[in-house]
């Protein structure tokens, strides 16, 4: 929403985005999935507003955060800046740091430092480090405090349902981290898409209910990868690769399942896979490859949805 | 004689004798460091080392420990004064009769542990003023301190008094607990010194620093504090290894500290702010000598070698006062910590029964000691009342030497000598 001093006639122009993937619906469902595979009760109150609270958490609270942290952060922090003329830095950049050793811009010096003592060399590091750090905080002020806001709040969330749900929540705050450094590096974002975009809301929902057991643990992986193949599909609107890891990935859920004795669930598995590969072959074979992901997600969730069932012994 | 008798007796003049040490040491440590052209600083330290002698024979080793009865040094039931005037519990003063007349040997024994420590605590106060002071005012100063300022304290703290009687009156722990005059001996005098600086006006001049690190009389005051610390029963206990231990663990961990520090920011150890390191790690360790294990003390005593640096930037350069020796960040400031360090740290397994308190089961907890609220023995309970009569007492020390001591400096300080 911006205020439209250029469009005549309009006070103020209001637009609709897309959320960029990772946002939303993937760690909502995730975090349902751990929920149901946790096999815990759903009923009284208690236990549905915490799953209805998780649904918030993950869906909104950390479906931002993974955004703001994310490579999608970078353009959005500076929209509409062009490319900066020689000479001139760029708004991104860090503020010059002070020389090293200037007295001045000291934040804190210990009592007797003198010039050249490792205490002074420390003091302008310190200083230096404080001085971009608040270069930053003023540059990306919004940016930050919404970080930390929802940092805070999934903490705090996580706080509330014991130690290993806050340990879960602390291990997403490490994701984000790696995200935020990792970010132009492909092979890296893809796995941390499959493990922050499904996997980690999955361990958090299971954290919520009772300790992770293995076979959720690795369910929770597969269906990470398939999101990820699944979110890098929508992404360029087209059919390739990743379509491969989604299809592979629940592939190998259902040969889990065949393995672990129980062969319903892997037939009922086999037919919502069957159902996505016979629909990416139609849509390639009609030229519609922008529409497969948007076609074949609802499938999907339903095999994943399944699977946290039976493996929550719902079944 | 039985043995234990004798052997609490021996314990104790021995230790004191040796305690003499510590006033030695801090007396010939202020005479090499002082800057000045006034008279021969050793001399006048001495003579008021020797007036603190006579002043607690005559009058402040009867206010000081006239109500203290002493059966583990033989002594039979005495008739004693104290003036309580708030009831039991409320002692201001006390009075046991003038100078050793008809004493027996266990308080014969006592008193000499109260010569080392008015010497101490005189000396502490003298050290950065000797050779600023007037004859007059020197030797008015040195009476007043030990035969009022301190007897009164020590007698709050250790004589039964108000501080002591604040566990069983007010519930407040064990009452104030300073195993080896953390407070009584070093906060006081420390703090007296720089009551008098303050009073006297006496500033540091530009450029001006320890030049003479005087290691030898700070090695001779350690000892002389570890004996100290280990009369402070009045009888040989089990316990005296620790306590010499303890005294030990916190002067090296304090002064490896202040070396650190100083190498840190200023690229050399820094000798001064090492033997300073030194003196405050032993002042702090005689809060809790008895009351905590070693490692404990490894972080009372690192604490306080920080407070050594940080104490003597403070006065040194803040308030640009003149204490060549650094009695004040050392000795006051540590000695404060100390006090503090006890109510936070004290492990809980000793100290049953002190002061009339929870002898046999205390916060519920069979054998349960002096306890601070961390670092517990297992099985112990936090007592955060300990640490609110430790805090207490830190202030009654910190008022009482920096009022009183500032108004008798005001009086025997005529001018600085040129």
């Amino acid at each position: 929403m911006r205020t439209g001093d250029d469009l005549p006639g309009r006070w103020i122009e209001a637009r609709l985005l897309p959320a960029p993937t990772g946002a939303g619906l993937g760690p909502a469902l995730g975090w349902l999935a751990g929920v149901l595979a946790a096999g815990g009760p759903l009923w009284p109150w208690p236990y549905l507003g915490r799953l209805l609270l998780g649904l918030f958490l993950t869906g909104a609270v950390w479906g931002r955060l993974w955004i703001l942290f994310g490579e999608e952060a970078a353009s959005a922090d500076n929209p509409s800046h062009g490319s900066p003329s020689p000479g001139e830095r760029h708004p991104a950049e860090p503020a010059e740091p002070p020389e090293q050793g200037e007295p001045t811009s000291l934040p804190f010096r210990l009592p007797y430092t003198i010039p050249g003592s490792l205490s002074a060399e420390w003091a302008a590091a310190l200083a230096r480090a404080w001085a971009r750090l608040r270069e930053a905080v003023e540059r990306r002020r919004p940016w930050l405090l919404e970080a930390l806001g929802l940092t805070a709040l999934l903490l705090l969330v996580g706080s509330l349902w014991g130690r290993l749900s806050l340990l879960t929540a602390a291990a997403g705050l490490a994701l984000l981290l790696l995200r935020r450094l990792l970010r132009g590096r492909p092979a890296a974002v893809s796995l941390l898409r499959a493990c922050g975009g499904l996997a980690w809301p999955w361990w958090l929902g299971h954290t919520a209910w009772g300790p992770l057991a293995p076979g959720s643990l690795l369910l929770s992986l597969l269906w990470g990868v398939a999101y990820a193949g699944w979110a890098e599909t929508a992404r360029v609107r087209a059919a390739g690769r990743p379509l491969l890891w989604t299809d592979l990935a629940q592939g190998a859920t259902l040969a889990f399942f065949l393995l672990t004795g129980r062969p319903v669930v892997g037939g009922v598995l086999a037919f919502t896979l069957l159902g996505q590969v016979l629909l990416q072959a139609g849509l390639r074979r009609a030229g519609r490859e922008e529409a497969i992901a948007s076609r074949t997600w609802l499938l999907a969730a339903a095999g994943m949805l399944l699977s946290a069932v039976a493996l929550g012994g719902w079944l | 004689m039985d043995t234990d008798l004798l052997l609490n007796l021996a314990w104790v003049v021995l230790m004191s004798v040796l305690g003499m040490a510590l006033p030695v040491g801090i007396g010939l440590r202020a005479a090499r460091v002082t800057r000045g052209q006034g008279p021969p600083g050793a001399g006048r330290l001495l003579l008021a080392g020797l007036l603190a002698l006579l002043i607690a024979l005559a009058c402040g080793f009867s206010l000081q420990y006239g109500a203290v009865h002493l059966p583990q040094l033989g002594e039979e039931a005495r008739p004693a004064w104290q003036w309580a005037p708030f009831g039991e519990g409320s002692g201001i003063l006390a009075w046991g009769g003038p100078g050793l007349s008809g004493a027996e040997n266990g308080r014969m024994a006592l008193f000499l542990f109260q010569v080392a420590g008015t010497a101490t605590v005189v000396l502490l106060a003298l050290a950065p003023l000797h050779a600023r002071l007037p004859g007059l005012g020197l030797a008015a100063a040195a009476l007043a301190i030990g035969g009022l300022l301190y007897p009164l304290l020590g007698h709050w703290a250790w004589g039964g008094g108000w501080l002591a009687a604040a566990g069983q009156m007010a519930c407040l722990g064990h009452g104030f607990a300073d195993w080896g005059g953390a407070g009584v001996h070093y906060a006081l005098g420390g703090l007296l010194a720089l009551g008098g600086l303050l009073a006297t006006r006496t500033r540091r001049e530009e450029g001006e620093g320890e030049s003479r690190p005087a290691l030898v009389p700070v090695l001779l005051a350690v000892f002389g504090m570890t004996a100290l610390h280990s009369a402070s029963a009045w009888a040989a206990l089990p316990r005296m290894g620790l306590v010499v231990a303890n005294t030990w663990v916190g002067s090296a961990a304090a002064g490896l500290v202040a070396a650190v520090y100083m190498a840190f920011t200023t690229t050399r150890v820094g000798t001064p702010m090492l033997a300073r390191g030194l003196l405050a790690g032993a002042a702090a360790s005689a809060g809790l000598a008895a009351f905590a294990p070693p490692t404990t003390l490894l972080l009372v005593g690192a604490v306080a070698g920080l407070i050594a640096c940080l104490g003597s930037y403070l006065v040194e350069q803040v308030w640009r006062l003149d204490d060549p020796s650094g009695v004040v960040p050392a000795f006051g400031f540590g000695g404060l910590w100390g006090v503090l360090a006890t109510g936070l740290f004290a492990d809980g397994t000793y100290g049953q029964g002190l002061n009339g308190v929870g002898a046999g089961r205390y916060l519920g907890v069979p054998g349960q000691g002096v306890s601070g609220i961390a670092l517990l023995a297992p099985g112990m309970v936090p007592d955060y009342a300990q640490l609110a009569v430790q805090v207490l007492g830190a202030v009654v020390i910190l008022g009482w030497a920096l009022g009183v001591g500032w108004l008798l400096f005001r009086l025997v300080s005529i001018r600085p000598r040129k």
